[in-house]
């Protein structure tokens, strides 16, 4: 049994629109170990739910690029039809949490039978015992299983994500995807949530890869932390040694504009819009944004520098001999 | 519900009788009546002519009187009204059935089948037509196909009965291939076989005319429809689990819209009443529109006024239907009623 | 300055939203059809004023007895090929070149031989459809001219074709449907073509036609085209009296649009429907709508009780069989267009269209600036004109343009059941006129046709701008 629970080289998506080519995910490379929480972060539109959907092969209808390499289990899982990777991996090896999930339930179904079918689709599970299957899940959640019987109206925000959650488990996949899992919630449900999500880590050593906008949240459980921009994955670092020590210069503002209860801190932010992703700035995307920019930084894209074991970052400032 | 529908007609009634013909047909009815009597009475019918008018106009006058016909018409009216909704609808002034009997509720009722028949296939194809056919489009938009159904749905501005009139043109005028009216050929053939398909030659036309009416923004709008629930966030969640395409097709998307769908259904059926009036007037089809349009000719007040009403009964049952159908599909109604 | 704020975020004011429009081959379809129809009806109500259009479509036979009977456009030819007869009209009044007329004192009598002699050439392909003969005689007391008729054809032969007095002296000669003229041709006829005679001679047949013993058997007749004569030999008997007569050889075609049974120039009627059918839909659909927007203002911003009632006459509305109450009330009671216009808007007023718009209020009313709005002390009426109002605006829109073509094929239908304005020239009479005197047995095309197109022009062109309107509004519908 190895270590790596996913491999990705060299993802890339782009979709194309009536204004242009669209690259939201490009070139992005990262290893996630079995047991380990990647967190994914970045600011709206830096492509990371792209990312999410990419793993997950949820292409959007005008797909102009899709390659990289994705290795589950020693498996290329890009090389599998669409057919076969519906079949065996989606949701049975990847699983995914949406953003809103309030929306992820279909409303003229209950909520056992939603949770219970990927059992009886993916595993030919007969009815009764899938629901059965479901109702134990609802229980591990926090939900009380008399839900099972009831339409996703009847349930509140935080039910509904807690059966969303159960439903990603159900099929005791190896890496499951959150998107956003708690950016519609209060935050005392949203606590809660994150409990219940370090407790089932905890228990079952499933990977996640949890994508948020919210840096201050992935500290709960993140293991490692990847920052996206413009479609580019900028930095990824182990997540103790990214709070102390991050180096790119985005990943230092977002750290910086995070407020502390304890310290008083002065508040940065970080000027200017990010940027379109049918017309990158040329050279590094942050460059126009960037206190930093070089010469160098204007023309050509940065490569990908190991500063130090495990935290790889993209950005001229560390490359050698710029 | 009910209620309402009592309303209309009550309404009915009101504005009818702002020229007085309510109280025109109830005395109208009621001299038919006497008249009818005295005339077969054998001891009466023997008295000469001027005696007999003298009983007769004595019996009216208290008959008048009896039914309180010299109330003032707030009253009347009401009478009217409780007896409409039973469908006493009383007497036809000119018509008759074809069995000959002048109660205009057998005038009109025996007219019904034949509109349901028409009426109620065209809108059951119109239907699946343009749900399957928009279920597909929706898979399919941005193509060609799609941009030449957008293209097209502004024909179905024009209503059936027009386009009842351009096909009657191509298929009977100038092609000589179709009828061009009626229900059945003349005269109407023995064999129940090729009276039946006599009957269906007769119903190609008028269907057709609805169903091209309706078709290209039906599949438009259903398309559209389509579209817009295949976009919802559980749709995208279904694909995610890797659910199969066929299935998330019939349990994500069409499940869902079908309340929405079944309502529009529900007022198309109404609105293809209303159109029926007048296309049946274009295919001289024997049905409740053609018993207005002689009615109209006649100016048979009584059927005008009991076709009105029972026109009410047949939406009310539609909505009343429509309700049930609602409660059935959609969970959240289920739910709060049990 | 017509700033439209829309409430689904496009933001164009009323100059940009005519740019848009355009930009969609859709609106730019319905703008210019649109624009066709309004140039027609502005020309109609110039050029045939609303008084002079109805005395001419009201007009008894006797105003349009020079037209043909139900004939069609002159530009049928094209698809038929052949030269069709227009229609020939000579009146001995009127000096011309085609008629001579020469008054011949008899000496020792008070009589006077009058004789008019019309000569016209007819070389089309087909029969005319009719011929008549006018008199405007005038003389005193019993004396009634005498007049004998002689016909001469190409060929040069003459036939007498009738002689008979005048019963007055405006007395009309249906000659093409006479038995006595028919009569007296065939006796001529068969005279020299002795043999069979066929049962389908007519009138027009023998004037006009080839006359051989064997057409005479067949009943069918090539034309005979050349010079004709038709001399009127008129005896008066008193000096002061006089005859004159207007020869009409009828056509089978006449002028742009054809004629009617009542030999009504289609023109008349195809042309005045427009402005009518435009008015018509127009106001209705306007008044309907913004009746219906201010109810659904009212239901949504006052709530409670206000907005029950709404909802119960909504739904009251519902059950009402629109149609049969409209044909109700017009067998009823007699209505023009003014009084059918008011009739349908009121039955529509609390139509569905108003669960949509008061969703909507319901929901504006809500937003915070809304609240800002009644905190600094802003009536409701202020609030509702000029934060609501803007908002709920645009989505109104294309359903109202798009409403139209519903009102007026509402006008059409029911004139076409023959219910409806009796004197109005519309588009929807043409066709029950059309309908009810057999068109569609004896294939008189145009005349259904005709105003079918105007009917399906003038619904494609509102079809095609509430369609472009319904993007514009709605941006999510852009991307479908």
């Amino acid at each position: 049994m190895s270590l790596v629970a996913l491999s990705v080289r060299g993802l890339r998506l782009y979709y194309g629109t009536r204004k242009g080519v669209v690259k939201a995910v490009d070139n992005v490379s990262f290893d996630l170990k079995r047991g380990e929480t990647l967190a994914v972060v970045g600011e709206s539109g830096c492509g990371k739910s792209s990312l999410a959907r990419a793993l997950i092969r949820l292409l959007p209808r005008n797909v102009h690029t899709y390659e990289g390499q994705v290795i589950l289990d020693g498996q290329d899982v890009m090389k599998l039809s669409d057919e076969e990777f519906r079949r065996s991996i989606q949701w049975t090896k990847i699983s995914m949490v949406f953003q809103g999930a309030q929306n992820s339930l279909n409303p003229v179904l209950k909520v056992g039978f939603q949770i219970a079918e990927p059992l009886m689709i993916h595993k030919g599970m007969p009815k009764e015992e899938a629901l059965a299957e479901a109702r134990k899940y609802l229980r591990m959640v926090g939900v009380h299983e008399s839900f099972a019987d009831r339409y996703p109206f009847e349930l509140s925000g935080g039910m509904k994500q807690r059966a969303v959650i159960a439903m990603a488990l159900i099929a005791r996949p190896q890496v499951v995807i959150l998107d956003e899992p708690t950016s519609a919630l209060d935050v005392i449900t949203q606590a809660n949530i994150m409990n219940l999500l370090k407790t089932i880590k905890g228990e079952w050593g499933l990977s996640y890869i949890f994508i948020t906008h919210d840096i201050a949240l992935t500290s709960e459980l993140a293991d490692k932390v990847a920052v996206m921009y413009a479609g580019h994955m900028v930095e990824l670092a182990d997540a103790d040694e990214f709070y102390t020590n991050p180096q790119h210069p985005y990943a230092q503002k977002l750290m910086a504009s995070v407020p502390s209860l304890r310290a008083d801190k002065k508040l940065e932010f970080i000027p200017g819009a990010p940027p379109s992703l049918i017309n990158p700035p040329l050279g590094c995307r942050f460059h126009p944004r960037c206190p930093y920019a070089m010469d160098v930084c204007r023309k050509q894209e940065p490569p990908e520098v190991e500063v130090r074991s495990g935290h790889v970052v993209k950005c001229w400032l560390y490359a050698k001999g710029g | 519900m009910y209620a309402t529908m009592v309303a209309a007609i009550y309404l009915t009634i009101f504005v009818a009788n702002m020229g007085g013909k309510v109280d025109e047909i109830i005395l109208a009815d009621l001299q038919l009546r006497i008249r009818d009597e005295v005339n077969r009475d054998p001891v009466l019918r023997v008295l000469p002519g001027s005696e007999r008018e003298k009983i007769i106009n004595q019996k009216i006058e208290s008959e008048i009187k009896r039914l309180g016909l010299d109330k003032p018409f707030l009253v009347r009216s009401f009478d009217y009204l409780l007896k409409a909704i039973r469908l006493d609808l009383g007497r036809a002034m000119f018509m008759s059935s074809d069995t000959g009997s002048r109660l205009v509720r057998n005038i009109i009722l025996e007219r019904l089948p034949a509109t349901v028949m028409l009426f109620t296939t065209v809108m059951i194809i119109n239907f699946f037509l343009h749900l399957f056919l928009g279920l597909y489009m929706s898979r399919r938009y941005g193509s060609l196909l799609d941009k030449i159904f957008v293209a097209l749905a502004p024909t179905s501005v024009l209503p059936g009965w027009f386009y009842g009139i351009i096909l009657i043109l191509i298929f009977y005028t100038w092609l000589h291939v179709l009828p061009s009216g009626g229900i059945v050929d003349i005269p109407p053939p023995k064999d129940p076989l090729l009276y039946a398909l006599s009957v269906l030659k007769h119903m190609i036309l008028p269907m057709a005319s609805w169903i091209i009416s309706g078709f290209f923004l039906g599949v438009y709008g259903n398309r559209t429809f389509f579209l817009i629930f295949s976009t919802e966030d559980y749709v995208e969640a279904a694909k995610a689990k890797g659910l199969p395409p066929g299935l998330i097709e019939r349990r994500y998307i069409l499940r869902p819209s079908l309340p929405s769908i079944v309502t529009g259904f529900a007022l198309g059926l109404i609105g293809s009443w209303s159109g029926a009036i007048i296309t049946e007037a274009v295919f001289n089809w024997p049905g409740l529109g053609s018993v207005v349009n002689s009615a109209i000719g006649y100016m048979d007040t009584p059927v005008i006024l009991g076709f009105t009403v029972i026109y009410a009964y047949l939406l009310m049952a539609t909505v009343l239907v429509l309700d049930i159908i609602y409660g059935i599909l959609d969970p959240r109604i289920k739910v709060q009623y049990g | 300055m017509g700033e439209i704020m829309s409430a689904a975020g496009a933001e164009y004011g009323l100059k940009g939203t005519i740019k848009e429009l355009l930009s969609y081959k859709s609106g730019i379809l319905g703008v210019a059809i649109l624009a066709l129809l309004i140039a027609i009806s502005i020309y109609t109500i110039i050029a045939i004023p609303y008084n002079e259009a109805i005395r001419l479509w009201r007009g008894q036979e006797a105003m349009w007895i020079d037209n043909p009977r139900t004939a069609a456009p002159e530009w049928v030819e094209f698809f038929l090929g052949k030269k069709l007869p227009r229609t020939i009209r000579i009146d001995s009044r009127i000096k011309q070149a085609s008629v001579s007329k020469v008054t011949i004192d008899l000496p020792g009598t008070e009589m006077k031989k009058v004789l008019i002699e019309y000569r016209f050439r007819f070389d089309y392909d087909e029969l005319p459809s009719e011929l008549n003969v006018f008199f405007y005689s005038n003389y005193s007391g019993a004396s009634a001219p005498l007049v004998r008729l002689i016909w001469r054809k190409p060929s040069g032969e003459e036939v007498e074709l009738l002689s008979y007095g005048l019963r007055a002296p405006d007395d009309k000669l249906y000659i093409s449907i006479s038995d006595t003229v028919l009569s007296n041709l065939i006796s001529y006829y068969t005279s020299r073509f002795p043999g069979n005679v066929s049962e389908r001679l007519t009138v027009l047949k023998l004037l006009f036609g080839k006359v051989t013993a064997s057409s005479l058997a067949s009943g069918d007749f090539e034309v005979e085209k050349g010079d004709y004569v038709l001399r009127i030999e008129a005896t008066v008997f008193s000096k002061t009296a006089d005859v004159d007569a207007k020869l009409v050889v009828y056509g089978t075609v006449h002028g742009v649009a054809g004629t009617d049974h009542l030999r009504r120039p289609l023109e008349i009627p195809l042309l005045w429907g427009t402005p009518i059918a435009i008015a018509f839909g127009l106001t209705a659909s306007l008044v309907t709508t913004f009746l219906q927007m201010i109810i659904a203002v009212i239901s949504g911003w006052y709530g409670g009780m206000v907005d029950a009632v709404i909802q119960r006459v909504t739904e009251l509305y519902m059950v009402i069989p629109f149609l049969p109450f409209l044909i109700l009330i017009s067998t009823f009671y007699q209505i023009n267009i003014w009084v059918l216009l008011a009739v349908v808007i009121v039955l529509s007023i609390f139509g569905g269209g108003i669960k949509g718009t008061r969703a909507l209020v319901m929901q504006i009313k809500e937003y915070p600036y809304i609240e800002a709005a009644k905190a600094y002390g802003a009536s409701d009426f202020r609030i509702i004109l000029f934060y609501i109002i803007p908002k709920i605006l645009p989505p109104v829109v294309p359903g109202l343009v798009g409403a139209v073509p519903g009102y007026v094929f509402l006008e059409a239908g029911l004139a076409y059941l023959g219910l409806g304005d009796p004197f109005l020239p519309t588009w929807g009479k043409v066709i029950n006129e059309a309908y009810t005197n057999g068109a569609l047995y004896r294939g008189l095309y145009y005349w259904v046709l005709e105003p079918s197109v105007m009917l399906m022009l003038t619904s494609f062109a509102f079809a095609f701008l509430g369609f472009a309107l319904d993007k514009i509004v709605n941006p999510r519908l852009r991307e479908l």
